[in-house]
């Protein structure tokens, strides 16, 4: 992915812009010591380090902050913001970055962001998260019949345990619908 | 005492047995809990990836629920991923008057109103904190002597807010188990992340942190948790077999409760060795 | 004791206090002297060695002068004093009135102390009981709980307590119930009300019916011990003891952060091995638990891999302290190169640090040496630590990430921490309580311009009370604030103390010598007007030399870039001229000295063309004419007849004179830069681009010291850049930002406004291509890994300070100049602004690189010594000092010329040996030397040297 291309989806989305902003600005007092690198149970897993990806967001590098799937390794344990020396709210500084990729719809996210829609879809409709809807949802989100097969073991696994509970899908506007509206609404304003 | 309950999402679907036995072990010690009416999801991890603003939304709506009971009393919280929602949404809600009148102005139509008066805690901080240890020794008659639990806490209940437990070291499930005269296995993992959801969509990641963190309880008989993802990836990753379970299912044992209700058909490891053991 | 004489209290008995109490005893004023724990010395009695002697020197600030009525033994065992009333276990009461009177109140802790104040504390919450006992008993309060009201009134009928802390909502019995109850069986009991949430209304509610005041959970320990505080302090009151001062100094220095507060990520106290840089100072001892073996606490076998820790609880906004501690670089160094060298066991010496701060002229040559030695100094802070295993025998693994991300592990058997300092409980009442101003972290704030001054008058501050400090600095601010003090003392018509001369024969008070009562102070710039101002002030002439035609020096080019620094230039410059007793020489150098130090006849001369003279010129003015000239202007010469010599001669930016700078392509030095910004001449109306690159030339061969300065004014020049366009891209190329203290908000504040900073290392320096057009810099981000560029229009070379003092001034009063240039001290830690003869006195930048505060400092430091000297004027011998037996000495002279201190004459008048007791440092040489006997140290007699001589040589070793 190229700086430009970044740009230029960035560039009719003011709110997104504002956003990557926030996070630069949160980021600024980053003295790149390295103690959320060293922290993070998932950093061997990450293409690049987070303070590499902290550095190259302070650097205004997006593209290579958005060609990374460091943000979205992170798993909200919080021990990087619990031992920054410098008091940053970096695994929120993280969830900003996961919702401007999502936003921007971006491929290399497809799946991940296919699940959370799934998932916010699924609240909207039963107000509790139905977790065999959910599943279904997914899978027929991402149109790759790789991705249920992987699940397959687990589900029965569930099914055995009694923990799954097949529901018939409801129409309508759903359970929270008006809420997530007037949520939309009063965001645009 | 009194509490409210928000069980969670997890605990009517594949955690089902952690709100049995959460339910089971507070009766048995002789508090009351509440379920808030009507309530709804907290967002998870999903609703802070995808949108801010409702990440505030959904757990403001079951804070004013909470409040609209007038009760007055703490809501507990055993999950630990709605706990921190609930109490982040809370902290937000109290630093940020506007965030809280925006907020508002989504719940009116509902006849709904949040404060974010009510105390949002999580149920090791109620366990641990509210007299149950103390409880926990007189019913327990030391059944679980010479057993060896590995207590794993995760993340959220002790992270970003250092509410009820040192977030680098946790102890506050020690003098839990110390209670029904098990021990405590002395190790580093027990705040050490188990992937969370990410275990979810990269498995891969799940299976190695689940693996370093397991190897370390191999001194242990059990180990014991208090979130359903943890439990779930706990579960799910197993190097070798290792009997997971629920803190108020291992309580509710050490108590003499039978395990069916406590849901002990229903863990995903294989826990009879734990089972058999109370049965002696 | 009568009103007439000046008498001073000194708050804490730590370096500063030792230091500000010592200036103003052997000055003649009376001290008396509180101190909170049972000993004076404060931190460095568990410091053995300091840096750069790797030795103790404490010592060396005894007096020079009326040694005798000190003790002349080592400071870290005790200080006495006839003129210093030192009070130790004791506790400040009240602090009332004004300059010139003083009144204070204090109690002996072992008499009615914090014992006397017993402390209930009430709550159903085991861990607010626990930790309310621990925080208080540790300040010495005895401490009962009860975890129910019921349980406190059984408490309160069978016990007497001064206070109780009570929590509001409890099950059963409420705590304003409670506290109705309580002030029955106790109507004089202090109640404090706790609340866990924001029922502040009920609390209010309470403190109607009778509670003292209320906390709101959670607790700040601080808050809960100034509480109580004020509760001991009401109740032992009355049985306080009162007394008068006429000024008072606050030296009560910082506290530690407990490693094991927080969230403790580095394990301190868990895991075995993990020890503060206090404790290892001990282990390092001989005199510690080890002895001679540096050895393990706790499995107790030879260590042989240590590792030290930076910035625990220190530039941590977590904890708290966004600042920076100041000492523990240099700490961690030292230990290092001590361990590394004392112990040839030691194989792994590793410092893992985040900016290495060797700020100040001897620091980073010491870091080198330590280098050398084999000490490993990594740039990385470790996130946390896990004890050893079995699988590393016990030694702790050590995980750190190096700049590309790549993870290095290596073992340990010792992790040294770092601990933070910060204000103490004592320090944040003591503010409030005299209503003085502070910064945003609870350090005194000094008045602008007047470095010991608090916003109190007759209240000055000196030491890590005004922000953490070194030994250097606070020995220099101690000394500054003892000047402050004396100004009070002479202001409220106080007079010195007449100490009676030594108890000896007529014989020997006749050897004293006496000073000429006047002060040369050479360089007019803000040290040297500062200086003569504040001698001139306590009545004693100075003459005033300055080589250019203007007063000012380089505050005349600094002075718009320092708030208000104009009005105090100017201030400054019309008060020495207006002053009766300054004579100032413009356009005028010294050419030559004559005389015996301390009575000095200097003849001064004019100097040629002083308008447009040139740095070069000027070294060779300050190292004399040429001979031909010599002559024919000293009979032009005004001769100055003076006790003490002050010089001040400032320094100049170094290395304008190298190659590289061409303005054209916009590369310029700081000062260059700085005139530009001050005279509006940048043109920012479009963002730039502006590279600051920090150290060049500097911290390297050639140069081998920190000037302290530059990295504060990139700092400031960045942040006015991005005021005057936060467009502009401003980038800082540096190797270890020098942002000691609290100058440390500042680097934060940067940052914060966008400022970029990438580390280089020497070698590796960003590059720089200039052609007309302008100078591209190209260099490679250690984090990204990626080759950056950047075509700027301006390119800023910080380039430090050298000093302009010369070999020939310094030593033609005696002194020198050290491998760097400036003054060389008689001990830069303990005596830094003076020479081994105490009569010769440097300041400001000549003496080292430091900033506007620091050369302030220095200045009244020197002012404040030379006062003493002066007022004193006559001096004798005491029992260290060489005297002479007339009867046996033949005038040989061997005496004269075996005397490295240049202590020995022959007093023309008397044609009589005679001995400077200034100058004597006691060392014996001339004892040793002398054919007949005649020169002889007291206390040193003949047989008891020999004896302990044969002694030491018979011991086997």
């Amino acid at each position: 992915m190229h700086l430009t291309d970044i740009r230029e989806k960035l560039a009719d989305r003011p709110d997104l812009t504002r956003h990557l902003a926030q996070v630069k600005e949160q980021m600024a007092t980053c003295i790149q010591c390295g103690t959320c690198s060293g922290s993070c149970p998932n950093a061997g897993f990450m293409d690049m380090t987070p303070r590499r990806m902290w550095r190259a967001v302070l650097a205004d590098r997006l593209d290579l902050v958005f060609s990374s799937q460091t943000f979205m390794l992170c798993a909200s344990c919080y021990v990087c913001t619990l031992r920054c020396p410098r008091g940053l709210p970096l695994t929120d500084a993280m969830a900003a970055l996961k919702q401007v990729a999502f936003a921007l719809d971006l491929d290399r996210f497809k799946r991940s962001t296919r699940f959370y829609r799934a998932f916010m879809d699924n609240i909207r409709q039963y107000g509790r998260v139905r977790e065999t809807e959910l599943m279904a949802r997914y899978f027929l989100a991402v149109k790759d019949p790789r991705v249920p097969m992987s699940y397959t073991g687990m589900g029965i696994k569930l099914m055995a345990k009694h923990k799954l509970h097949p529901h018939f899908p409801t129409l309508g506007p759903g359970r929270l619908g008006p809420l997530f509206e007037r949520a939309t609404q009063q965001q645009e304003q | 005492m009194d509490y409210l309950y928000y069980p969670g999402c997890s605990l009517e679907g594949t955690a089902s047995e952690y709100d049995l036995s959460c339910r089971e072990l507070f009766k048995t010690l002789g508090d009351h809990l509440t379920d808030i009416p009507d309530w709804t999801c907290c967002g998870a991890t999903a609703a802070q990836c995808v949108d801010a603003f409702l990440s505030v939304v959904l757990p403001a709506r079951n804070l004013a629920l909470a409040e609209k009971t007038d009760t007055g009393l703490d809501v507990l919280v055993p999950c630990s991923a709605c706990y921190l929602n609930l109490k982040k949404a809370r902290q937000d809600l109290l630093e940020n008057s506007a965030l809280q009148a925006r907020v508002n102005q989504v719940l009116k139509p509902d006849e709904l109103a949040v404060n974010a008066a009510v105390r949002v805690r999580h149920l090791l901080d109620v366990l641990s904190r509210d007299g149950a240890v103390g409880r926990v020794a007189e019913l327990a008659e030391n059944r679980m002597k010479g057993f060896v639990v590995a207590p794993y806490y995760g993340c959220q209940c002790l992270r970003p807010f250092a509410e009820f437990d040192d977030p680098e070291q946790p102890r506050s499930m020690d003098a839990l188990i110390r209670a029904t005269g098990a021990e405590v296995l002395a190790w580093d993992m027990g705040g050490v992340c188990c992937g969370a959801s990410t275990a979810t969509t990269k498995p891969e990641v799940g299976k190695k942190l689940v693996g370093r963190i397991l190897d370390q309880a191999k001194d242990a008989h059990a180990v014991v948790t208090v979130c359903p993802m943890c439990q779930m990836n706990l579960e799910r990753f197993q190097p070798r077999p290792v009997p997971v379970l629920y803190l108020p299912q291992f309580l509710g044992l050490a108590l003499g409760l039978s395990g069916k209700s406590l849901g002990c058909n229903m863990n995903l490891s294989d826990i009879k060795s734990v089972l058999s053991r109370v049965a002696s | 004791m009568t009103d007439q004489i000046g008498r001073t209290l000194v708050i804490g008995g730590g370096i500063s206090g030792i230091r500000a109490s010592l200036d103003l005893a052997q000055s003649g004023f009376q001290v008396l002297l509180l101190e909170q724990s049972d000993r004076v010395g404060g931190l460095l009695s568990q410091l053995d060695t300091q840096f750069p002697t790797s030795t103790c020197g404490m010592c060396r600030m005894l007096p020079m002068m009326d040694r005798d009525h000190g003790d002349p033994q080592c400071l870290r065992r005790g200080l006495a004093h006839d003129n210093i009333e030192i009070c130790v276990s004791t506790d400040l009461i009240s602090l009332t009135g004004e300059p010139g009177n003083f009144t204070v109140s204090f109690i002996d802790q072992t008499d009615g102390g914090r014992q006397e104040c017993p402390v209930l504390v009430v709550d159903d919450e085991k861990i607010v009981r626990d930790s309310m006992k621990e925080w208080l008993m540790e300040e010495g309060y005895p401490v009962q709980t009860a975890a129910s009201a019921a349980k406190a009134l059984e408490l309160l009928e069978t016990g007497d307590f001064k206070a109780m802390l009570t929590d509001i909502k409890m099950p059963g019995m409420d705590g304003v119930t409670l506290l109705t109850r309580a002030r029955e069986i106790q109507p004089d009991l202090a109640v404090v009300m706790m609340t866990a949430y924001a029922a502040v209304d009920t609390a209010v509610e309470a403190m109607k019916q009778g509670a003292l005041d209320y906390l709101v959970k959670p607790f700040d320990p601080d808050a809960v011990l100034l509480m109580v505080d004020r509760i001991y302090k009401d109740a032992v009151a009355k049985n306080a003891r009162t007394d008068t001062v006429d000024a008072v100094i606050l030296a009560t220095g910082a506290t530690f952060f407990h490693p094991d507060q927080g969230i403790n990520a580095y394990g301190y106290g868990r895991i075995p091995g993990v020890v503060t840089n206090l404790e290892f100072e001990r282990m390092l001892s001989h005199a510690g638990p080890g002895g001679m073996d540096l050895t393990h606490p706790v499995t107790g076998r030879p260590v042989t891999r240590i590792a030290w820790f930076q910035c625990v609880g220190s530039r941590d906004i977590q904890t708290g302290t966004p600042f920076c501690s100041s000492t523990c670089c240099m700490i961690a160094v030292k230990q290092s190169l001590l361990a590394k060298t004392m112990y040839p066991q030691v194989t792994e010496a590793c410092v893992f640090y985040m900016d290495l701060r060797t700020w100040g002229k001897a620091s980073d040559a010491y870091a080198r040496q330590a280098e050398t030695a084999g000490v490993r100094f990594v740039r990385a802070r470790v996130h946390s630590l896990a004890p050893g295993s079995k699988e590393t025998d016990g030694a702790i693994p050590v995980v750190w990430m190096d700049p590309s991300g790549e993870r290095n592990q290596s073992l340990f058997d010792l992790v040294v921490l770092a601990p933070g300092q910060h204000p103490d409980a004592f320090l944040t009442g003591f503010v409030k309580d005299q209503e003085l101003a502070a910064d945003d972290w609870g350090f005194v704030r000094p008045e602008p311009f007047l470095p010991a001054h608090t916003s109190r008058p007759g209240i000055f501050a000196c030491g890590s009370a005004t922000g953490p400090k070194d030994i250097h600095d606070s020995v220099t601010g101690a000394t500054a604030a003892a000047l402050s003090a004396m100004q009070v003392m002479a202001g409220a018509g106080r007079h010195l103390v007449q100490n009676s001369e030594p108890a000896e024969s007529p014989d020997q008070q006749a050897a004293g010598i006496s000073l000429f009562p006047g002060a040369l102070v050479i360089g007019g710039g803000i040290a040297g007007m500062t200086a003569a101002l504040a001698i001139a002030d306590q009545g004693f002439e100075v003459d005033l030399v300055e080589k250019t035609d203007q007063l000012g020096g380089n505050l005349v080019w600094l002075q718009n870039g320092i708030q208000g620094a104009d009005d105090f230039l100017e201030q400054q410059m019309a008060a020495v001229q207006a002053h009766d007793r300054i004579r100032v020489h413009t356009r005028t150098c010294v050419a030559e000295t004559t005389g015996r130090p301390g009575r000095w006849v200097t003849r001064l001369t004019p100097v040629a063309d002083a308008g447009k003279i040139t740095d070069a010129q000027i070294l060779e003015q300050e190292s004399g004419p040429s001979p031909e000239d010599r002559s024919a202007r000293q009979s032009a010469g005004v001769p100055v007849r003076h006790g003490v010599v002050v010089l001040a001669v400032g320094g100049a930016e170094a290395g304008s004179d190298t190659d590289g700078l061409d303005q054209k392509s916009g590369i310029y030095t700081q000062q260059q830069f700085q005139l530009l910004l001050d005279g509006n001449d940048i043109d920012s109306g479009s963002p730039l681009q502006v590279a600051l690159f920090q150290c060049h030339g500097s911290r390297e061969p050639g140069r081998e010291y920190c000037s302290r300065v530059c990295c504060p004014r990139s700092l400031d020049q960045a942040l006015r850049l991005k005021t005057l366009n936060p467009d502009t891209r401003v980038v800082i190329f540096y190797r270890d930002m020098m942002t000691p203290g609290l100058t440390e908000a500042d680097y934060t504040e940067a940052r914060k406004k966008g400022v970029v900073f990438v580390p280089y290392e020497p070698g590796n320096a960003p590059n720089l291509a200039a052609d007309d057009t302008g100078c591209q810099v190209t260099w490679t981000d250690p984090i990204l890994g990626r080759a950056m560029e950047m075509d700027a229009d301006y390119v800023v070379l910080a380039k430090g300070i050298r000093s302009s003092l010369s070999k020939d001034l310094a030593r033609m009063f005696g002194a020198d100049v050290d491998g760097s240039g400036f003054f060389d001290q008689a001990d830069i830690k303990w005596r830094p602004v003076e020479a081994m003869d105490p009569r010769v006195l440097a300041c400001g930048i000549c003496l080292e690189p430091g900033s506007l505060a620091l050369t302030l400092a220095s200045a009244r430091a020197a002012a404040a010594k030379a006062v003493s000297l002066l007022g004193r004027q006559t001096f004798f011998p005491g029992q260290d000092t060489a005297r002479v037996r007339s009867a046996f000495c033949s005038l040989c002279q061997i005496c004269i010329d075996a005397c490295p201190f240049n202590a020995r004459f022959i007093d023309p008048e008397t044609r009589t040996l005679k001995v400077d007791p200034l100058a004597c440092q006691g060392c014996g040489i001339c004892a040793a030397a002398c054919p007949s006997g005649a020169a002889v140290v007291a206390g040193r007699s003949l047989a008891p040297m020999m004896k302990t001589i044969h002694a030491a040589l018979n011991t086997p070793l």
